[in-house]
């Protein structure tokens, strides 16, 4: 490696830092660095960087995949580029331990390696490999100034090796200081225009769709209805007991309404639940509770939970914590990946608190509407139960279920549209509509949305929940319990599903199975300090072998002090010691020796016809052979060659010695 | 969609061209730093990318904001030899002195070369299936001579220093030469100020030559004892040896009359006629669309005929056909063998006359040749025509055939070179 002295080192103990890997960080930095002490080198040709290369290429594509099926995008990408550098430890350690100082860059290019008319580029593997130790400490989220601050140091570092040295010292050191602040300003102008991007621009950051964030607390009418085109596959539920479709799971819940949004007011997600004996604690209920199981995804973590109503108890989650708002959206903080958990539900329970002021408010804007629409149907005058049930026939009645369609510049507000001349719209028109109604005749009605898990899959062997099954419908209080009051035509699914599935649904379903699957096989492997013991054992033991191999192929050699070949040869490599060289220089005393640039072979066959009585030639040319492999072979001889080598020249030298 | 892709690779080419003068090796691995932490760390909430890319960002901004600050004075002076030959290394010196007040370090010297890449045209016919790989050869192919970045020694005020720069000859033709550029590079070692200085020259690289074996001149017959140096003129000279009586049917103004006047009887001054060799070298320059390689073991073997036969003993035409019929003559009083290697150097393919365009030139000039040698690009109807026809009309011939097809039926004074080979089917000769 052409660094600088411990360079690398400081690289690998940055990486250390920020991943908290430092058994390997330490392992790799002693490896990298000791040739600079130890005057050994690996005779290693540039065909064999062609094959490491090739095997650290096929070592990076099969862990890229391993960690796409456990972890899914965009963790398993940051978790490669945060493992790129041991993945290419291989070829490090063979430049470092090598006695080529570079090598061609046909052995990373595999185009390259075909033509062999083009133009040789070398390189040495030095600064590439601390460029990515440094860039791979970057992609391990650990806060602090501390990063940068390794980051800049190490950069001076290496940039000192490469500039110019007629400059002063000061000409480097302020173009340095300079960048190094602006890169700090930069780092925080990305971090204020991220913070401003969130809150202008929301729906776009929100890459999933499906998912309503709590943080943001707002769902727009017609975000559920841009999802309905989307067939993929989000949950896959399990019910027990006497739960049957359809049944509503419920995500989060908005009381307030103004514009064409509804809002959560008023409600934090705190408090943090009770976590006792493996299972969280939402309520108490009265009746044994049935289970339902839910096999979910996050790409990005914490995801919501998609509760069915009257759930008392959440078991079997991974998660830190458990947060719920009080209008019953709960939030679990949990890495990125599948997840999955039991949801025991008591549809008697009381899991949601009582109403407040806000769940009776009806905006300045609908309040004509909705009062007259009240008034025609009688509702101030009946009670809580008879509201809902007449609110429930009008809707069924005259009203029918059209997919969305995303409403025009200069409509007329789409409510009243909706209730008054279409008559027929989407589920979140006939959940706003009727919790305004509800408000109107003094219900207090939540607007509630989540999915609707309907469909069941032989395959899978569960109610598969897809995109399009995401809903919107009122949770009315009514007689001091609140209940779900949904007046979308039943028919809605199907409809939907007419609309969405095309020709490679189901093909589609099939990868997310295949997906889930192999998810479910790789749970283990979650477990991050485990898989990392794993892979290190692994690793030992392919180095291990590795250096066996090399070792007995005899591609060791020992350099001198600098670095440069020495005359000294040791441990056979080269077969400098053969005895061979006795014979040679005893015939040389007695007048015979061997021609500059004569191979030992013509020399044997000049001396053949001279040789005096006694000495025979056949001997000396089988002695000579031997001598040939030991010195040449680079499997070298086999032990008994080798011993047999010795006792034939001493031998020899015995009888034929003066 | 061919045009489209040509104007891509172009574009790629020139960008890759920019980057190479305008970024030292640790400029590149920034700028290939800032691409993947700026592809990785998009999201600046799951990584800590981003810090990387603005730090590099940073630097680069740095490096490139001292680049104004850089560009000092120097001299160059350079000389491109005149000739070199192809596939063959080449040495010439530079001499640099900094005439300014401040020492400059950190200089390196970039020849430019003129630009190599294809016309439109050629980058249609040469590839039906656009890729950069084909692309690229073709750049590399048409170079003629490559010049490697030169490090210059660090120069104190008013010094001078002198660099020897080791270039290599690629295949044969003018190389232009636009001039020097001066890179220098900024105090952190990214980036480089170019300083540009122009200095047009053009340099010829003759055809690669080959040793040939001592072979005899088609036709020669007659060999004159020590050459025939003695004349100043060309063709028939007639040198005056001696007088003699007059013999019936001697001209009449041969009478040497103050000879005839002491001697009563008539006397004739005597001459000799001395005949010179005149032999042609015949090119055929009708390549194929793909045989771009025999045409250039053609020329080849053309060069190294033009520079082993002696022309102070005869003379020797160069015939093929380029725009126009040329024939070219080295020998006394006329060119010599380097220029013929000279106009070898240009030779191109003719692609729009007609084959029997060489037969009709050779015609021209076969009641004057004593002996032709003609080196063919293959072994076809035409060419066996043409060669039937110069035999019947009495010329002595001899014929090399450079092809990589089997030749059937081949007659043994037929000589096939392989172009793969030349060097071995010449020692056949």
């Amino acid at each position: 490696m052409n660094t600088l002295p411990l360079l690398l080192a400081a690289a690998c103990a940055l990486w250390g830092v920020q991943t908290g890997q430092w058994l390997i960080a330490a392992a790799a930095a002693v490896a990298l660095e000791a040739p600079r002490v130890l005057p050994l080198r690996w005779n290693i040709e540039q065909v064999h960087f062609n094959r490491l290369s090739d095997f650290c290429s096929v070592l990076i594509v099969a862990v890229a995949v391993t960690l796409y099926f456990t972890f899914g995008n965009p963790r398993a990408l940051l978790l490669l580029f945060q493992w790129l550098p041991v993945l290419l430890l291989p070829l490090a350690l063979a430049q470092a331990w090598s006695n080529l100082p570079r090598i061609d860059v046909s052995a990373f290019v595999w185009t390259m390696r075909k033509d062999p008319g083009r133009d040789r580029y070398t390189l040495n593997l030095g600064y590439p490999c601390f460029a990515v130790w440094v860039f791979a400490a970057s992609a391990a989220n650990a806060r602090g100034p501390g990063f940068y601050a390794g980051l800049v140091m190490l950069a001076a570092w290496a940039l000192w090796a490469a500039r110019p040295r007629r400059f002063p010292l000061a000409a480097w050191l302020i173009p340095l200081a300079l960048a190094a602040g602006a890169g700090y300003g930069v780092q925080r102008g990305l971090q204020h225009a991220r913070a401003w991007l969130e809150e202008a621009a929301l729906e776009w950051l929100d890459t999933s769709g499906s998912r309503s964030d709590p943080y943001r607390s707002r769902t727009d009418l017609g975000h559920i209805g841009e999802l309905k085109h989307d067939d993929a596959i989000v949950l896959r539920v399990r019910t027990e007991g006497g739960i049957r479709p359809p049944l509503l799971l419920h995500r989060a819940s908005y009381n307030s309404y103004f514009g064409t949004t509804w809002a959560a007011r008023n409600a934090p997600l705190e408090p943090r639940l009770p976590y006792g004996r493996s299972r969280w604690v939402l309520a108490t209920g009265a009746s044994p509770p049935v289970r339902v199981t839910v096999f979910d995804r996050s790409p990005r973590g914490n995801p919501v939970l998609s509760l069915p109503r009257g759930t008392v108890e959440v078991r079997g989650l991974e998660a830190l914590v458990l947060k719920r708002n009080g209008l019953g959206t709960v939030q679990a903080e949990s890495p990125p990946g599948y997840f999955t958990y039991a949801a025991w539900v008591d549809p008697a329970a009381a899991t949601d608190g009582a109403p407040g002021e806000d769940d009776l408010r009806v905006p300045k804007s609908e309040q004509a509407l909705v009062a007259r629409l009240a008034e025609d149907l009688g509702l101030p005058d009946l009670s809580a139960e008879s509201a809902v049930a007449a609110v429930e026939a009008h809707f069924a009645r005259g009203f029918a279920y059209s997919t969305y369609r995303p409403p025009g510049a200069r409509e007329r507000p789409a409510l009243a549209e909706f209730l008054l001349r279409t008559r027929a719209g989407h589920c979140e028109y006939f959940a706003t509509a009727t919790a305004l109604l509800l408000r109107a005749a003094g219900v207090p009605a939540r607007y509630a949305t989540g999915f609707s898990a309907q469909e069941y899959s032989r395959l899978e062997d569960a109610y598969v929940v897809r995109v399009r099954h995401a809903h919107a419908w009122v949770k009315a209080y009514v007689n001091g319990a609140w209940r779900d009051v949904d007046t979308t035509p039943a028919a809605w699914a199907s409809v939907e599903q007419d609309a969405a599935s095309s020709w490679w649904s189901p093909l589609m379903d099939l990868w997310s199975w295949m997906r889930f699957r192999l998810s479910q096989l790789t749970a283990g492997a979650r477990d991050e300090a485990a898989t990392t013991a794993l892979w290190t054992g692994v690793a030992l033991l392919l180095a291990a072998w590795f250096g066996w191999r090399l070792y007995r192929q005899r591609r060791l050699i020992m350099i001198g002090k600098r670095g440069q070949p020495g005359e000294k040869t040791g441990s056979g490599a080269t077969g400098g010691d053969s005895e061979f060289f006795l014979v040679e220089r005893a015939l040389a005393r007695s007048g015979l020796p061997r021609g500059p640039g004569e191979t030992v072979m013509e020399w044997l066959a000049r001396i053949g016809p001279g040789l005096p009585e006694g000495m025979r030639e056949l001997e000396l040319i089988e002695l000579a052979s031997l001598h040939y492999r030991h010195r040449f072979d680079p499997a070298g001889l086999e032990p008994a060659d080798r011993q047999r080598l010795k006792a034939s020249a001493e031998r020899w030298l015995a009888l034929n010695a003066e | 969609m061919r045009r489209t892709a040509y104007r891509l690779f172009r574009f790629i080419s020139a960008v890759t061209y920019r980057t190479n003068r305008r970024f030292t090796a640790a400029g590149a691995l920034v700028v290939s730093g800032v691409v993947m932490t700026g592809a990785l760390g998009v999201d600046i909430t799951q990584s800590a990318a981003h810090q990387v890319f603005g730090f590099l960002v940073a630097l680069l901004s740095a490096a490139a904001l001292c680049l104004p600050l850089l560009r000092a004075r120097v001299h160059v002076e350079r000389e491109l030899p005149r000739v070199a030959t192809a596939g063959e290394p080449f040495t010439y010196r530079v001499r640099v002195s900094n005439p300014g007040a401040a020492a400059v370090d950190g200089l390196s010297l970039i020849e430019d070369l003129a630009d190599t890449r294809p016309a439109f045209e050629t980058f249609r016919a040469a590839m039906t299936i656009p890729n950069y790989r084909a692309w690229k050869r073709l750049v590399n192919a048409a170079r003629i001579v490559q010049v490697p970045e030169q490090a210059l020694p660090a120069l104190a005020p008013g010094a001078a220093a002198e660099i020897e720069v080791e270039a290599q000859a690629l295949k044969r033709g003018i190389a232009h030469s636009r001039g020097v550029t001066v890179a220098r590079a900024d105090p952190l070692g990214l980036m480089r100020a170019l300083m540009p200085v122009p200095r047009q020259a053009n340099l010829v690289v003759l055809p690669r030559r080959y040793a040939l074996p001592p072979f005899t001149l088609p036709g020669s017959r007659r060999y004159q004892q020590g050459g025939v140096a003695l004349a100043a003129s060309v063709g028939d000279s007639r040198e005056f040896l001696g007088l003699r009586e007059y013999r019936p049917g001697d001209p009449l103004q041969h009478i040497h009359w103050k000879s005839y006047a002491r001697a009563a009887k008539p006397i004739v001054k005597e001459y000799q006629d001395e005949y010179f060799e005149r032999h042609a070298l015949l090119l055929d320059t009708f390549a194929r669309p793909g045989g771009e390689r025999s045409f250039e073991a053609a020329v080849s073997i053309a060069a190294s005929f033009a520079c082993t036969i002696e022309t102070r003993e005869c003379l020797l035409d160069l015939m093929f056909i380029g725009a126009e019929a040329y024939t070219y003559t080295a020998g006394r009083g006329q060119l010599q063998s380097g220029s013929l290697l000279e106009i070898l150097a240009a030779v191109q393919p003719c692609r729009d006359k007609p084959f029997a365009a060489l037969g009709e030139a050779a015609f021209a000039r076969q009641q004057a040749m004593s002996g032709c040698i003609c080196v063919l690009l293959g072994w076809d109807e035409a060419r066996r025509e043409l060669v039937h026809k110069l035999r019947s009309h009495g010329v002595a011939l001899r014929v090399i055939a450079v092809t990589a097809e089997p030749v059937e039926e081949r007659p043994a004074w037929l000589l096939v070179v392989d172009p793969d080979r030349p060097q071995d089917s010449l020692a056949r000769l």
